[in-house]
């Protein structure tokens, strides 16, 4: 079975062709740098007019590289929400025509539900082994944190979430008190390598509270107050501020690897899962990578990670999801609808 | 002319005070009401949001930063709640339609308001946030003609 995944519902607008739920034939996003080169450098951002001016072609270019035309697809799946309202109307749009023209059938999908099968996700021609559920997913990124419990493929239920901020959205807003660039993960996750991670005490949200919730707004608040009590000296050498800066990326991105790790192991503990699964943009943090691992290893869990590629935003995703849970996500074209606070 | 702005500051020593502060505010706002709240980052825009939403009984609330915008339609009256920091023009206000999140069957919150200023209604109810040695100070403003919005309210910090 063979759909075609649109995603509108954030900064890109995205389509992708995946043949039963894992095989990826195509994966495009309005940012890639080929994009750019085919049709002249316009980036969606987050305004509604952009994504419509982007969708047709970004569609029709999933389906060249996937060398398939419109008679070769089975259905279309489309994020419906959680997203700004503006947004995720053009995805739909869009969805709805191509279902209504090619009386196909149209999938209705949650865009947190896509995260997950992310790790579902592999390149042509055979795709991956899916991940055994049950298993724990912890979506990590600029909007959510959540941790999941993936009874099947249809069948999840959120057992925590961040009571304040995203980590990803920690991450942008240190970078920016750092002065560094947008989007800070991956600008703190490179300079945090050349610094000491136990530099700094930052705290960690919701230690004790007995659930499998996270909190990352006091650890921002921490390293303001850092930066206020200890100003990054302007008169310092490029070296020493560089240090100093490193310094406090590596004691920051420590603490929200160490809350992160340590709800989510716990949590799989004590709910006896031997399967972690990361999704999401932050999942392509190099160290939430690699303590995860090292940890779980040590607590003989498997760790399961989607390929950089497909842990940001991305319609592969969105796809697949469609594929596994099927039924529970078809939808007459007409009665396609933008959902901006699809609950799971 | 405009309307001279009542102003009345409130200390608060913790996050649940800011908390509840929020939600005694959100007792007195019917719908039709804009809350702008400017503030650097930590200083409490957030966690007041929180609090306004759970008084509605439509909370927890949290950060809108990535996504710019979170409804709240479960609570007594529906909340959008907007954040533009991620704004760094304010033409991309306009591309945001943000018009569309002020309506009078709702309540409006705006975190960065100041990102995208001539969008919001004179009779807005305005909180400036500043972080203090004691902890955090809530400067609330309003037109003349909404003084009944902030009266009694420093009983309950």
């Amino acid at each position: 079975m063979r759909l075609l995944g649109i995603e509108t519902s954030c900064d890109d607008t995205a389509a992708a062709v995946v043949t039963d739920g894992c095989i990826v034939e195509s994966s495009v996003l309005a940012s890639q740098d080929e994009f750019h080169r085919a049709y002249g450098g316009i980036v969606p951002e987050i305004a509604s007019r952009k994504h419509a001016e982007m969708i047709n072609a970004v569609i029709e270019l999933a389906l060249q590289k996937a060398g398939r035309s419109f008679a070769d697809l089975d259905g279309v799946a489309v994020t419906c929400g959680p997203g700004l309202p503006g947004s995720l109307v053009v995805g739909v749009a869009a969805a709805q025509a191509l279902c209504t023209a090619l009386r196909l059938p149209a999938y209705a999908v949650n865009h947190l539900h896509g995260h997950i099968f992310a790790n579902y996700l592999g390149p042509a021609p055979k795709g991956v082994e899916p991940p055994p559920a049950p298993f724990l997913c912890l979506i990590v990124s600029g909007g959510h944190t959540d941790l999941v419990l993936v009874e099947t493929a249809q069948a999840q239920q959120v057992i925590g979430r961040t009571v304040d901020d995203a980590a990803g959205e920690a991450y942008d807003k240190v970078a920016r008190l750092l002065g560094l660039g947008f989007p800070g993960g991956p600008v703190l996750d490179s300079l945090a390598q050349h610094g000491n991670p136990a530099a700094l005490a930052f705290p960690r949200g919701l230690t004790r509270d007995g659930t499998y919730n996270f909190s990352f707004s006091g650890l921002k608040t921490a390293v303001r107050y850092h930066l206020d009590a200890h100003p990054l000296d302007p008169q310092l050498s490029a070296e020493s501020l560089h240090a100093r800066k490193a310094d406090i990326a590596a004691s920051f991105q420590q603490a929200v690897v160490d809350s992160l790790c340590d709800k989510t192991l716990k949590a799989a503990r004590d709910l006896g899962q031997t399967t972690v699964a990361l999704a999401g943009g932050v999942a392509a943090n190099s160290a939430l990578r690699s303590q995860l691992t090292l940890r779980a290893q040590a607590l003989g869990i498997d760790v399961r990670m989607p390929p950089l590629e497909y842990c940001t935003d991305n319609a592969a995703m969105i796809a697949s999801a469609a594929f596994y849970l099927g039924e529970q996500a078809r939808v007459r074209p007409a009665a396609l609808r933008i959902d901006p606070n699809f609950a799971w | 002319m405009r309307d001279p702005l009542i102003t009345q500051n409130l200390s608060v020593a913790t996050a649940e005070a800011t908390r509840k502060i929020g939600a005694q505010l959100a007792k007195r706002c019917a719908a039709g009401s804009v809350i702008l709240l400017s503030g650097p980052l930590g200083s409490g825009k957030t966690t007041f949001v929180d609090g306004f939403a759970r008084g509605l009984g439509a909370g927890p609330a949290t950060s809108p930063t990535f996504v710019i915008a979170h409804s709240y339609p479960s609570g007594r009256i529906p909340i959008w709640h907007l954040d533009l920091y991620r704004l760094e023009d304010p033409a991309q206000g306009e591309e945001l339609d943000l018009e569309q999140y002020v309506s009078t069957d709702a309540v409006t919150l705006v975190e960065w308001p100041e990102r995208v200023a001539h969008v919001w209604p004179a009779a807005s109810v305005t909180i400036i946030f500043s972080i203090t040695p004691q902890g955090r100070m809530l400067s609330l403003s309003v037109p003349a003609a909404m003084q009944h919005v902030l009266e009694g309210l420093a009983l309950v910090g």
